[in-house]
């Protein structure tokens, strides 16, 4: 969900007194949504005031003004810190809210949160006696990219293999003859942690 | 006062001291602080930038495996309409006689397809960086931690505290705000790279699915050859 984004710590004095006047100027243009706004805009208006009057002393190179400067820049900051929660809750999420607010909206977390449903149907047959394959297959998911499957043998401490196939269906060769096998299958979407299928085991003959 | 420069990769750190006042202790922590600040910027700054340039090389792929579907394509079309699989009024006219090795046509679409895996294994390893990048920046907003905001801090203190300070807070000022540009740089720098590392996976994703399409179409050929002609 887009929020206010609230780094604006590392912005020089001009670019955080522009920042300020725009959200002061957006946010009085757009008095209709945001009706109550907390702190309200007048708070805004006296720390950036004092804020920039605080540049303009400190312009001088004089080691108070400096210090002085620097604690109106703390205040600003809370005060827009404040508002931007205000303006959160008042969005909630909405990017034109937040826009219209003269805030920036926040970088949208990964589009790859969606999780790799579980593959249904994996059946796994052999081929006929003496080719040393199996033909494996699981139900179609228009969005997968690829289909991973996963085999090995059946005995303890057997290495898995993996194999990737852009259709549902995959051929896996070379196996062993009179050799049972376990076998597991993924969706590989825009997510790529795989969600694997119960296992199924076959002979290889 | 007495000018210290420490060379730091991202820009020179340069700070006036007054060496007849000893250093503080919440001075010396909050110098230390501005270092890591600078650190960590650098070190986002080269990730980027690695990253960055890893999606360009996935790009050229991309762009080389789609290419070579226009001929596979073209081809296609002529095989279909040989075998009837579909209505020739669509294809262009050529006047010499040509031939199709369809063995050579599959041995070409076997190739692009391993490729395309191959080129995946990448998309999946940079797709992964970014998709955890995107999440980092969206619940912190920057790449600096709460042990930099904690560093923010004590250089505010170091500023209200002035006379106490060996530190000059002119020379630290000026400083800062070169820093403050340097982050800005970063900062759009990261900006970019969101914006190439979607249209990247974006054009992964067309590759991806003219592709699939391009395979279906000639699976199909090849199960026509298997019923009807061998």
């Amino acid at each position: 969900m887009k929020k206010p984004t609230m780094n604006f710590k590392n912005l020089d004095a001009a670019q955080l007194l522009q920042f300020a006047e725009e959200i002061h100027n957006k946010m009085t243009d757009n008095s209709d949504i945001f009706a109550t706004p907390s702190p309200e805009l007048a708070t805004l208006a006296t720390a950036t005031a004092a804020y920039r009057d605080a540049v303009t002393e400190a312009a001088f190179n004089d080691r108070r003004a400096i210090s002085f400067r620097n604690e109106k820049r703390g205040e600003l900051e809370t005060v827009i810190s404040d508002l931007a929660k205000y303006v959160e809750i008042t969005a909630r999420g909405n990017q034109t809210v937040i826009l219209s607010a003269g805030f920036l909206p926040t970088k949208d977390p990964s589009p790859d949160s969606g999780v790799n449903p579980k593959v249904e149907r994996l059946a796994v047959q052999p081929h006929g006696l003496g080719s040393l394959k199996v033909a494996a297959k699981v139900a179609p998911w228009e969005k997968a990219r690829y289909y991973q499957f996963e085999y090995r043998k059946k005995e303890a401490g057997a290495e898995s293999n993996a194999v990737l196939s852009p259709t549902s269906t995959l051929d896996i060769e070379n196996l062993e003859a009179f050799q049972e096998y376990e076998f597991r299958a993924s969706y590989l979407g825009k997510s790529t942690t795989p969600n694997y299928s119960d296992v199924v085991s076959t002979f290889a003959l | 006062m007495k000018e210290i420069v420490k060379q730091h990769p991202l820009r020179p750190i340069i700070l006036e001291f007054d060496i007849d006042k000893p250093a503080l202790d919440f001075e010396t922590k909050a110098l230390e602080a501005y270092y890591r600040q600078h650190d960590r910027t650098w070190d986002t700054k080269q990730q980027l930038l690695q990253h960055k340039d890893a999606l360009f090389a996935l790009e050229v792929k991309i762009t080389e495996l789609d290419y070579a579907l226009l001929p596979i394509e073209q081809q296609l079309d002529f095989l279909e309409a040989g075998f009837q699989l579909t209505d020739q009024s669509g294809l262009p006219f050529i006047e010499e006689e040509f031939t199709i090795d369809v063995g050579e046509f599959n041995n070409d679409i076997i190739q692009h397809n391993r490729e395309l895996v191959e080129l995946w294994k990448g998309v999946d390893a940079e797709q992964k960086w970014y998709n955890e990048w995107a999440d980092h920046i969206y619940e912190n907003e920057s790449w600096f931690d709460e042990q930099d905001d904690e560093g923010s801090d004590l250089i505010h203190k170091v500023f209200r505290h002035y006379e106490e300070v060996s530190v000059d807070i002119v020379s630290l000022d000026r400083d800062q705000q070169e820093f403050f540009g340097a982050v800005g740089e970063v900062t759009e720098l990261q900006d970019e790279y969101f914006d190439y590392g979607e249209a990247i996976l974006d054009l992964y994703t067309t590759l991806h699915e003219r592709s699939e399409k391009v395979y279906r179409r000639a699976e199909r050929i090849n199960d026509h050859i298997d019923k009807n002609i061998l």
